[in-house]
């Protein structure tokens, strides 16, 4: 195959978002063309791969899916450390995710690795009911939305205030559907296009990111030194 | 130099081992190391313990039997005994509603003997062997335990129904003595799901209807569910994995639930009821992972499935609001529902989360991130080399096992052997979790330690659980079947890593507990202070140190460990605002007076946008904020806002309310031994250069014109401010009459013009302050001067603070032996050859003409 002879990146990507957004499904659409109507939360995170084929290399993708619970949080920089990329997920039907959203996009500005590549994603667009690619139509209060989709939740975060956000703090912005396949793989797709060529993955003693927060394997001889 | 490092090593063991605000940190008392250990409710308290031997008759058996030297406690409504040189060889909890008869018989060799008959027909003989007087004391004091006891005793019969363990040995007698007549034949209790939907696993594979016959034999003849007494063939039952339909009962006797059960009948079901149609955030968290519960069961792709696991977390979260829900426990109380009924899964569950691992499913998890750290712990102390490669991964150990920590495996492994490490579990403890993530490492030690990345490592881990049925490799004993990889896990688990115990297991706890709590609290802080509103006024180190007073005020214990009250009440709010308000703190007012302040009432009830009677720190933040302006006219502002009406004037009542506000604020400054403001400052400076010993005298004298000079600021805002309203008031009235002929010309001679309240306006309100030199100070300055924001230091512990003093003094004396080396050094070196002399006091001089 030619592609064993591209070279291959490593990149490690981090999804984040509130809980029950889809964040796992994405990652299952990507890496297995599958879904599940009914998936177990993911309890701390799950480890996966997946490899991105481009014109002129392969993006192998580390994948750490996070659990979404407010309170799994603190655990949350555990898990962002070092990632070159993040997927901070909402869920279109579900304000209250949006306003998650942001609050990751923010915490990975100031805690994540410098110039760390962030996709904003809108996931569950099948609930809206409205037909996949169309172009986004003119701002729909949430009560007309709601109408038109019948049975369905309806959309409640508009593809404007998505892209208003995405625009704000230049991220890159899709609204997906991890059970339709919609735009999933443009999101990798994406992200592994925006990674510069020589970001090999860094090398495991040489530190990037900020301040490391919640720290769970700090070398034991750390252990007395006080807090002051 | 050895002083100081003997002094700082003792002064940090000290520390260390004193209490830093956790919950391992400080020493057990005998009462909670009592119920611990026997698995007791609260408020079982060790009443007397007396030296005995004992004999457990079997039921139907003869009246004698091995004997076992230990000790036999009473409690208020249990009575326990553990073997003095074994546990395991027999120990016992018997809640006192099951002793049928207590006989005196009569014994040769010891003092004197009882023998206690149990109600399912099973008996002990005690012989005491202590001092008479104090097993008198003993048997007077089990005699008044058994007659409070007595009423429930009824209770207690009705309670032993719901057992299956009763049900089988009930079974067996009917088919014993009566198998013809189906009347009576007895019909088993309610029980979990797998009865409906069918238990995981192949039930003949794992020889089910063998281990059901042992248990009945074991049940016949050393007593069931609350008569139970443990001796060894117990535990070896529990460790060959349970049958399908015991292994719900013996978990929740084994885990102490059952106590809990027996003590509060009702209260699942009348938990529901009270909180029936009622909404909460665990709620909303629960139903978003109702069915993504062990969502291949069949149970739980069915209404009957999800509705009790509704029910089951609801009930938790009520009755737990501090910890509500997290993810995990839908899995656990998933797995638990296959072979519980609601009630007995909703007490295995508190159980479970409140007292087995405490802290796993908090607001913060300290309890789930401390383990890990533990975890990595014993494994540095057991397989170093292994810990050692861990450690130069990028991805931290815990990455893996904390999953397997809070699912118990069962999101990990096969069902069937989760539940089997769960059968342990819940006989063991938590020391269980360790031995076995230990073990996972151990077996995969070689191919982890080989694996080129992250990536291979979880893939070998995935793929070991999901062949911990095939054969381990290991060569068989002739004629029977190969050792399978779950079972080599179990042997590497229990005994090669006996040498963990909970001793051990808790000492690391303690130590590694602080920083743990520290590392949460940092964090939690920097995501709140990062996620609140811009605030125009204050510094990012005042909205930290208001966070800090905030946490303070609404918690007692240590924000890490995940309390339940995140926003302030009324009380808490009057201790933050005595912790952040100069003129508010003790000195000033009382605690009394602040509750009934007038002032304090309209700024708790103005800080609180949501009208929810409580204050976030969203709230406070923007509260503070206003106040702190600096700025003339926002705090005017701010202030006038407090006071104001619907219509946005002042009434009569609202400018007294007003000057006794600022009367509260200035009391630093109207005392008779109060601060001085700017302005008295300035004057005592002048005094004290003109005739620097007049300086006392005139201070006295300046706080006296100071304290004048406030009252009189106030009293003539209230002439003036109420003149102003009276005008303000006219003129509205005026307009007012105005507009009534302008559009309603005919009813004009009919209606009266009203009189409106008077009332002070905004504008009015500004100009009555600039009126007067001191109340305009007081908005611009003195009101911010009075906010004692200048702190920095962050939550810390008494004894962290204290520590970190003791670790600066002595990095102090470093400094200062290395300074004073230093200069002997440089003295020295310069006595050798320069003229010292000359040199220092010209320097000296130089220095003297600056």
């Amino acid at each position: 195959m030619e592609s064993s002879v591209k070279p291959t990146t490593s990149v490690k990507l981090v999804l984040l978002g509130e809980a029950a957004v889809g964040k796992s499904s994405l990652v299952l659409r990507f890496v297995s063309d599958d879904f599940q109507e009914n998936k177990e939360p993911t309890i701390g995170a799950a480890f996966l791969t997946q490899k991105c084929t481009l014109a002129n290399r392969v993006v192998k993708f580390e994948i750490w899916d996070t659990a979404g619970q407010e309170r799994f949080a603190s655990l949350a920089p555990m898990y962002y450390r070092n990632a070159q990329s993040a997927v901070v997920v909402y869920d279109v039907t579900k304000p209250a995710s949006f306003i998650r959203a942001r609050h990751w996009v923010n915490e990975l500005k100031s805690q994540g690795s410098p110039n760390i590549i962030i996709a904003l994603v809108g996931n569950k667009l099948d609930l809206t009911g409205e037909q996949e690619g169309q172009e986004p139509g003119p701002v729909v209060s949430r009560d007309e939305a709601a109408a038109a989709t019948g049975d369905l939740p309806g959309r409640k975060v508009s593809y404007q205030e998505g892209e208003k956000l995405a625009q704000e703090e230049g991220l890159l912005f899709f609204e997906a559907s991890a059970k339709t396949g919609f735009n999933v793989r443009k999101i990798f797709l994406a992200i592994a296009n925006k990674i510069p060529l020589e970001t090999a993955k860094p090398s495991t003693t040489g530190q990037i990111g900020g301040e490391r927060p919640l720290e769970l394997n700090q070398a034991s001889t750390q252990d007395t030194s006080c807090q002051c | 130099m050895s002083l100081f490092a003997n002094l700082r090593a003792r002064a940090v063991q000290l520390f260390d081992n004193s209490d830093t605000g956790g919950i391992y940190s400080r020493e057990q008392t005998k009462d909670e190391l009592f119920r611990a250990k026997y698995k007791l409710p609260e408020p079982e308290t060790p009443m007397q313990t007396v030296p005995v031997q004992l004999v457990a008759i079997e039921s139907g058996g003869p009246m004698t039997g091995p004997t076992f030297e230990g000790d036999l406690t009473l409690s208020e409504s249990f009575l326990l005994f553990e073997c003095h040189k074994n546990a395991r060889a027999c120990c016992f909890a018997l809640p006192l509603v099951v002793v049928r008869r207590v006989e005196r018989l009569p014994s040769r060799n010891y003092l004197f003997a009882l023998q206690i008959e149990l109600y399912p027909g099973h008996a002990i003989i005690v012989n005491f062997n202590g001092l008479i007087s104090g097993c008198e004391e003993f048997c007077a004091m089990f005699k008044q335990n058994l007659r409070t006891n007595l009423p429930l005793a009824k209770q207690a019969r009705k309670f032993s129904t719901t057992f299956y363990s009763e049900y089988m040995v009930d079974f067996l007698e009917w088919k014993r003595t009566t198998p013809n007549d189906e009347a009576s034949k007895p019909q088993p209790p309610e029980g979990g799901l797998g009865r409906t939907f069918g238990f995981p696993g192949d039930a003949k594979k794992l020889r089910d209807r063998a281990k059901v016959r042992l248990w009945a034999e074991y049940f016949q003849s050393h007593g069931r569910n609350i008569t139970l007494i443990c001796q060894p063939g117990f535990y070896k039952l529990i460790r060959v994995g349970l049958p399908n339909r015991l292994r719900g009962e013996i978990w929740e006797e084994c885990s102490g639930a059952v106590y809990h059960r027996l003590r509060s009948p009702n209260f699942y079901e009348s938990m529901l009821l009270e909180y029936t149609g009622q909404a909460s955030l665990a709620i909303e968290e629960i139903e978003k992972d109702l069915n993504r519960s062990l969502p291949e069961y069949q149970g739980y792709q069915s209404p009957e499935g999800i509705d009790k696991l509704r029910r089951v977390l609801t009930a938790y979260s009520w009755k737990n609001p501090e910890v509500g829900y997290c993810q995990a426990m839908n899995i656990v109380a998933a797995a638990l529902l296959i072979y519980q009924t609601e009630e007995q899964a909703f007490w295995t569950l508190n159980i479970l989360c409140n007292n087995m691992l405490p802290g796993y499913y908090s607001r913060t998890m300290y309890g789930t991130l401390l383990d890990q750290k533990v975890l990595e712990k014993l494994m540095e102390r057991t397989m170093p080399m292994l810990y050692v490669h861990m450690q130069k991964r990028e991805v931290p150990l815990s990455v893996v096992s904390l999953p397997w920590f809070l699912s118990l495996f069962i999101n990990a492994m096969p069902l069937v052997y989760a539940f089997r490490i769960m059968d342990i579990f819940f006989l063991e403890g938590s020391r269980v979790l360790f031995q076995v993530a230990l073990a996972i490492f151990k077996v995969n030690g070689e191919v982890i330690l080989a694996a080129e990345d992250n990536t291979k490592i979880v893939e070998v881990l995935r793929n070991y659980f999901d062949t911990l049925d095939q054969p381990c490799g290991f060569p068989a004993r002739p004629g029977k079947p190969p050792v399978t990889k779950f079972q080599e896990l179990m042997v590497i688990a229990f005994r090669e890593f006996s040498v963990i115990t909970d001793k051990m297991i808790r000492g690391y706890r303690a130590k590694n507990e602080s920083q743990i709590l520290t590392e949460i609290e940092t964090f939690a802080k920097r995501t709140q202070l990062r996620n609140l509103p811009k605030t125009s006024h204050l510094t990012v180190d005042q909205t930290s140190l208001i966070y800090d007073k905030f946490y303070a005020s609404v918690q007692e214990q240590r924000p890490g460990l995940g309390g339940h009250t995140q926003n302030l009440s009324f009380s808490q709010f009057l201790t933050f605002l005595s912790g952040i308000c100069l003129s508010m703190q003790p000195k000033y007012i009382s605690r009394k007076e602040l509750e009934r302040n007038d002032f304090i009432r309209r700024l708790f009830k103005n800080w609180d946008h949501k009208s929810r009677d409580e204050l976030s720190l969203a709230d406070v933040v923007a509260g503070v904020d206003g106040l702190y302006s600096g700025n003339l006219m926002d705090a005017m502002n701010c202030f006038f806002e407090l006071f104001a009406k619907e219509n946005n004037v002042i009434d009569e009542n609202g400018i007294l309310a007003m000057s006794e506000a600022m009367l509260l604020f200035m009391r630093p400054f109207s005392q008779q031994d109060g601060l001085l403001d700017r302005k008295s400052q300035l004057e005592l400076n002048k005094v004290t250069i003109e005739d620097p010993d007049r300086m006392a005298a005139a201070q006295d004298e300046i706080r006296q014109q100071q304290s004048v000079r406030y009252l009189s600021a106030v009293s003539g805002f209230i002439q003036r401010a109420a003149a102003q309203a009276k005008l303000d008031g006219e003129t509205v009235n005026v307009t007012h009459h105005m507009d009534l002929i302008d559009f309603n010309e005919e009813s004009d001679t009919e209606e009266k013009p009203e009189t409106r309240p008077a009332g002070l306006s905004l504008p009015s309100f500004r100009m009555v302050v600039l009126a007067d030199e001191t109340l305009e100070d007081f908005f611009s300055e003195t009101l911010r001067a009075l906010m004692d924001l200048a702190g920095g230091a962050s939550y810390r512990s008494p004894v962290l603070a204290l520590r970190s003093v003791v670790d600066g003094l002595i990095s102090d004396g470093y400094r200062m032996a290395g300074e004073v080396r230093r200069r002997i050094d440089e003295l020295d070196k310069s006595m050798d050859g320069l003229d010292l002399d000359t040199n220092v006091t010209s320097s000296d001089r130089s220095l003297l003409e600056d």
